[in-house]
């Protein structure tokens, strides 16, 4: 490799398919321990990191990126099934009445499957005047069965539930953090979940975690930009056939983090009191005392009671149902509302 | 040196100018406009008056702006996807505007220039407000403050709902 | 020309601060202060690349448009008490110079032919339109106080006693308004995250490097104008005037970077009510308090 395609690789765009997210955990590991950023758009890079094994509609979304891309050009991960002929997209402008009105010409826009910190496999289509959606259309464009952060429950593993648990949170508050627009943040959340993933101990993990929380859930800036997006009642998530963190925490933009946040709290409050597995979650607000769950009692057996996983039940395939809910959230809102949205829900396609 | 550079500004201003009406994007008729603007106020620059020049320059980028926000804003064809003219009522444009060359011509060849008596001061600018304000001046700066208010205040009780409808996020 | 050449190392060394700072407590800092001339590197060598019916000369332009401002702006950023052009309207220039990068970021955005590169372009102009009024004001109030409109004489008018003292909204807005020219840390949202980089999404290579450089130049050269508008110039003991507008400029440029850390991005949906609602008020009232000291 020249020196060319090395500096290129400092500054990777990675894709993820549906089933992707165990290397997509790698890949960033890999990058932070090597101080190095993720590309926020293709054509920033000529690295492209693909992580899982994409299905066809979304192999077909990676090519045309790749083509995009500037050289030098390197690409890892799976090569996708068929390499279809390439096309020309043209974004299509028609017109229409808007809110107040006024005829005005819309856009039409895809959100996803191939963007930066976005759910894997997901595409939203967006109809937009400006940068507000006059409406939208969801389509999971790749999906697995089977998704990482269920394991322990699928395996009937209990030793490490309680950790995968907050794992999972972290790494949506990761997610979430970098739409936000607080980097550094969003990094210190990726930090921590890989130490949840990895073997730093329960008591180091709880001590470092704490401070993180009360940073970001006391940050009044953040508050501020995020309060009143995306408001759902736990009998919409119902109706929808979703759970998880969305069920529990209802609300807006802002009580879903607080609500991922209060759950990483309780899951490793647990895997510290030892009690592995331990109860699941339990709805409404009687986990938020403090950091979480000095409330939830211990569990007395290796085993994982219940089957009440990160994001839901699980193969109830809550994350796909989650999807669902959002043509309906972000239609008037703007391109900045609807990503905190997605972000605050951040669906999993691979628990199908 | 001076004057060079007076006159490769002033062939820039009026070649820019024409610019706006031979180019078929709205965003190049804003920027050539712009252009234009900018090497007028390059040539109060070069007249001495520094205030007047920079202030030409700083206004009529955000004007320009501003215009681009308003002209394109209801038109979500970035690089200007569908080409128009700029060209509108072009017989009429065309008497009313040499119509109104022929008299400022006409007028800078007609009028007596009065010869320069005394010298010029060491702030232009300043001598300028004194001269068109007089003792005005106090009265100037409290309207001054008054529209801005009024501006302010009327920007922020029409936008009661917002662009995003606040009232439904609230 | 050396006052501009040392806000252009000033530049380079902010943006590996950041670098250094944005690792975190875990991260290789070491190796991270070398990171933007090895980002600059990747750059430079990586291929330029064009969107479908792009509009190459806006683009273009508005990517040069940038560093050129930020370097026109420096000539009159005085350090002690010498600026590279001698201009007696030194802070309606720096003004001017600052709001041509309203000009560059719409520019690089509409050119493109994007829908994100164009709307983090309009979000700039909204941004521009929050921030640009107090920042005004601000630069106003500070002159007002000087009866200068030359950041020497502004600097000059303060022995004795900064004017962070006695007009701190002024100084409050003047520093906000700093990230928010140059888009950067909490006003990045025109090139956020969340349209996968905004206004430079579809910028590749060398104008991804010369956009980005004009973005710290700006940032720079920003910071640098406080000194003498607040933060009394080149005055202080020991050191040489010069070495204290640098030193103070440097104090500056990491609080900024440091404040980073701790808030995300701000926007303009919610940011410009408190802009236009708080913030103008705010600095007219110290405006009228500085203009009742001064009058009497």
């Amino acid at each position: 490799m020249g020196l060319r395609e090395r500096l290129a690789a400092d500054r990777p765009f990675v894709v993820t398919a549906a089933d992707g997210t165990r290397d997509r955990l790698a890949v960033e590991a890999d990058l932070r321990a090597r101080g190095r950023r993720q590309a926020l758009s293709p054509v920033e890079t000529g690295h492209l990191v693909v992580c899982g094994e994409p299905g066809a509609a979304l192999g077909e979304a990676i090519e045309t990126v790749w083509r995009d891309m500037p050289e030098p050009r390197v690409r890892v991960g799976r090569p996708p099934r068929s390499a279809p002929p390439p096309r020309d997209d043209v974004a299509m402008a028609d017109r229409a009445d808007d809110r107040d009105g006024l005829r005005l010409d819309v856009l039409h826009l895809p959100l996803g499957p191939v963007l930066a910190h976005w759910p894997a496999g997901l595409r939203l289509d967006l109809a937009v005047q400006g940068d507000v959606i006059q409406s939208a259309g969801v389509t999971l464009v790749d999906t697995a069965s089977g998704s990482f952060w269920d394991e322990p429950w699928r395996n009937g593993d209990g030793g490490g539930a309680e950790r995968r648990r907050a794992a999972s949170h972290l790494d949506s508050i990761a997610r979430f953090l970098h739409v936000a627009g607080w980097p550094v943040a969003a990094a210190r959340a990726a930090e921590l979940r890989d130490a949840a993933l990895g073997g730093v101990a329960d008591e180091t993990l709880l001590s470092r975690f704490v401070p993180f929380a009360r940073r970001v859930g006391r940050s009044r800036a953040l508050r501020w930009m995020t309060r009143g997006l995306g408001v759902l009642t736990s009998d919409e998530v119902e109706r929808h056939g979703a759970g998880g963190p969305a069920l529990r925490h209802p609300g807006d933009v802002k009580d879903r983090l607080d609500g991922w946040l209060v759950e990483t709290g309780s899951a490793l409050e647990r895997a510290v009191s030892g009690g592995v597995g331990g109860r699941p979650p339990t709805r409404g607000r009687s986990v938020s005392g403090g950091v979480g769950g000095r409330l939830l009692g211990r569990g007395r057996s290796g085993r994982v009671a219940g089957d009440e996983g990160p994001r839901g039940r699980v193969g109830a395939a809550s994350g796909q149902a989650l999807a669902g809910l959002l043509p309906a959230l972000v239609e008037g809102t703007d391109l900045a509302a609807a990503r905190l949205i997605v972000a605050s829900l951040d669906p999993d396609l691979a628990d199908g | 040196m001076e004057t060079v550079a007076f006159w490769i500004l002033g062939v820039a201003a009026v070649g820019t100018g024409a610019a706006v009406f031979a180019v078929d994007s709205m965003a190049r008729a804003t920027f050539a406009l712009l252009a234009s603007f900018l090497c007028t106020g390059g040539e109060l620059l070069l007249a001495g008056l520094h205030y007047l020049g920079v202030l030409v320059i700083l206004m009529m980028i955000m004007e320009m702006l501003v215009m681009a926000v308003f002209m394109v804003m209801y038109m979500m064809n970035p690089a200007g996807l569908m080409p128009m003219t700029m060209l509108h009522n072009t017989r009429g444009a065309l008497a009313i505007a040499g119509a109104a060359f022929a008299a400022m011509t006409a007028g800078i060849l007609t009028v007596p220039w009065p010869e320069r008596r005394g010298r010029p001061p060491r702030d232009p600018a300043f001598a300028l407000g004194e001269a068109v304000m007089g003792p005005a001046m106090l009265v100037m700066i409290v309207i001054g403050l008054a529209i801005l208010v009024t501006m302010i205040a009327t920007v922020v009780l029409a936008t009661d709902r917002g662009r995003y409808d606040r009232d439904r996020a609230r | 020309m050396v006052e501009v050449l040392a806000l252009g190392v000033l530049a380079l060394a902010a943006a590996s601060l950041d670098a250094v700072l944005a690792d975190g407590r875990s991260g290789p800092g070491v190796r991270a202060a070398a990171a933007p001339l090895r980002e600059a590197g990747r750059l430079l060598a990586q291929q330029r690349r064009t969107t479908w019916r792009a509009d190459r000369l806006l683009a273009r332009t508005g990517v040069v448009s940038l560093p050129v401002a930020a370097a026109l702006a420096a000539v009159v950023v005085p350090l002690g008490d010498r600026a590279a052009a001698d201009l007696p309207v030194g802070i309606v220039w720096f003004n001017a110079m600052e709001v041509v990068a309203w000009a560059s970021v719409w520019l690089a955005g509409w050119g493109a032919n994007s829908a994100f590169a164009l709307v983090g372009g309009y979000r700039f102009l909204a941004q521009g339109l929050a921030y640009e009024l107090p920042h005004m004001l601000a630069l106003i109030t500070a002159a007002l106080a000087a009866h200068s409109l030359d950041p020497r004489g502004i600097a000059a008018a303060q022995e004795g006693l900064w004017f962070v003292v006695w007009m701190p909204v002024a100084f409050a807005v003047y520093l906000l308004s700093v990230p928010a020219m140059a888009f950067w840390g909490p006003l990045a949202h025109p090139v956020g995250a969340d349209l996968a980089g905004g206004a430079m999404a579809e910028l590749s290579g060398p104008d991804r490097l010369v956009l980005s450089a004009g973005r710290y130049g700006l940032l720079t050269v920003a910071a640098a104008v406080a000194v003498p508008l607040f933060l009394g110039g080149g005055a202080g003991p020991l050191l040489p005037a010069p070495l204290w507008s640098l030193v103070k400029t440097c104090a500056v440029l990491a609080l900024l970077v440091w404040v980073r850390r701790r808030v995300p991005v701000l926007r303009m949906d919610r940011f410009m009510e408190a802009a236009w609602t708080v913030l103008i008020p705010a600095v007219l009232l110290q405006m009228l308090v500085v203009g009742i000291v001064v009058v009497s």
